[in-house]
């Protein structure tokens, strides 16, 4: 049985992932370091400790920000 | 007593230098220069994770338990997105230190004084150390220490241009009347313009441009450390007054020419 797919935006590209995906798996999927990224879902700043336990929501916009070398 | 330490809210610090870590061709460079110029405070900037390259991290290259990360609102239009910026940091276990930018026009990326005057209130209220990027703009400068900014960050010259202090007679007036720590920062592009600036009676400088796009980073952030020192060694030992005449060095009596002796 297949999962239920849910369409959100992630950093300002369309995605279709799994309805129970958490914000860790997302990041995990995309190959990404979760020690070294913050999550925002729809305006709300999803901290890492939170990663594990947070599920995506359709339509959501998430972006996932890290730092870089700036002045 | 401090022995003239730099002190950023509360917190000593020797290096009067704060660098930052944009433009630099690999972390290896990076990691090379910060330990080379001294450097205590490191700007850093967030962006989105590029889906492409998602392993591309700069934290590796600085060291947490060396440097206190100063994380930077660049890319903020306005002072709610400078908000936002600095709530993302703040989440990302950087601390509550933050590097005020706002910047909405790219072509001289000039802070804007009204959007950054709001986001300083707001942030303030929810307990950052706000360290806000300025035009050198006394009024503007007093009235961010009012509404509690941790220092005042004024411009010498616009990001990246590398022209030295063309702000310097509205610098010279912040510095006189600032009851915080003076740090400027952008446009600084050698050392003897940050050396300048500490002549001056600035508390610190903030370099990054100058520094990362040398010919050889390292040994310029080395040069920038030296000029610091000298700089704040110079203004702690009173500079001697500027005149428009001659005021001989040698003595005025006993020439070998003189006649009727």
């Amino acid at each position: 049985m297949n999962a239920a797919m849910i369409e959100l935006v992630v950093n300002g590209e369309q995605r279709s992932v799994p309805a129970t995906t958490t914000v860790a798996q997302l990041i995990e999927a995309m190959g990404v370091n979760a020690a070294t990224v913050v999550a925002e879902m729809s305006g709300t700043i999803i901290a890492p400790e939170q990663f594990a336990t947070t599920t995506l929501a359709a339509g959501a916009q998430i972006e996932l920000v890290r730092f870089v070398g700036g002045g | 007593m401090n022995d003239n330490k730099l002190i950023i809210a509360g917190r000593a610090f020797s290096s009067r230098l704060l660098m930052g870590t944009g433009k630099f061709a690999s972390a290896d460079v990076l990691r090379a220069a910060l330990a080379a110029c001294g450097t205590e405070i490191v700007t850093v900037a967030l962006r989105r994770v590029d889906v492409q390259n998602p392993q591309d991290s700069l934290l590796g290259a600085v060291d947490r338990e060396k440097y206190l990360l100063l994380p930077n609102t660049s890319g903020a239009r306005t002072a709610d997105e400078a908000v936002r910026l600095a709530r993302l940091a703040r989440a990302a276990g950087c601390g509550t230190w933050v590097k005020l930018e706002v910047t909405p026009e790219p072509r001289y990326l000039l802070p804007d004084p009204i959007e950054t005057l709001r986001a300083t209130e707001i942030l303030v209220k929810e307990g950052f150390t706000v360290l806000p990027y300025i035009n050198a703009d006394p009024v503007l400068a007093k009235r961010l220490e009012e509404a509690g900014a941790a220092t005042v960050m004024p411009l010498g010259a616009p990001i990246g241009t590398n022209r030295g202090l063309r702000t310097r007679d509205a610098l010279t007036i912040i510095i006189e009347q600032a009851h915080v720590p003076v740090v400027v920062d952008a446009g600084l592009g050698a050392p003897s313009h940050a050396a300048e600036a500490l002549e001056l009676g600035a508390d610190a400088v903030l370099v990054n441009t100058a520094i990362a796009v040398a010919r050889d980073p390292v040994a310029m952030a080395r040069a920038f450390k030296g000029a610091v020192e000298a700089g704040r060694l110079a203004y702690e030992a009173g500079l001697g007054a500027a005149g428009a005449l001659a005021a001989a060095s040698s003595p005025l009596t006993g020439f070998l020419h003189e006649e009727g002796r």
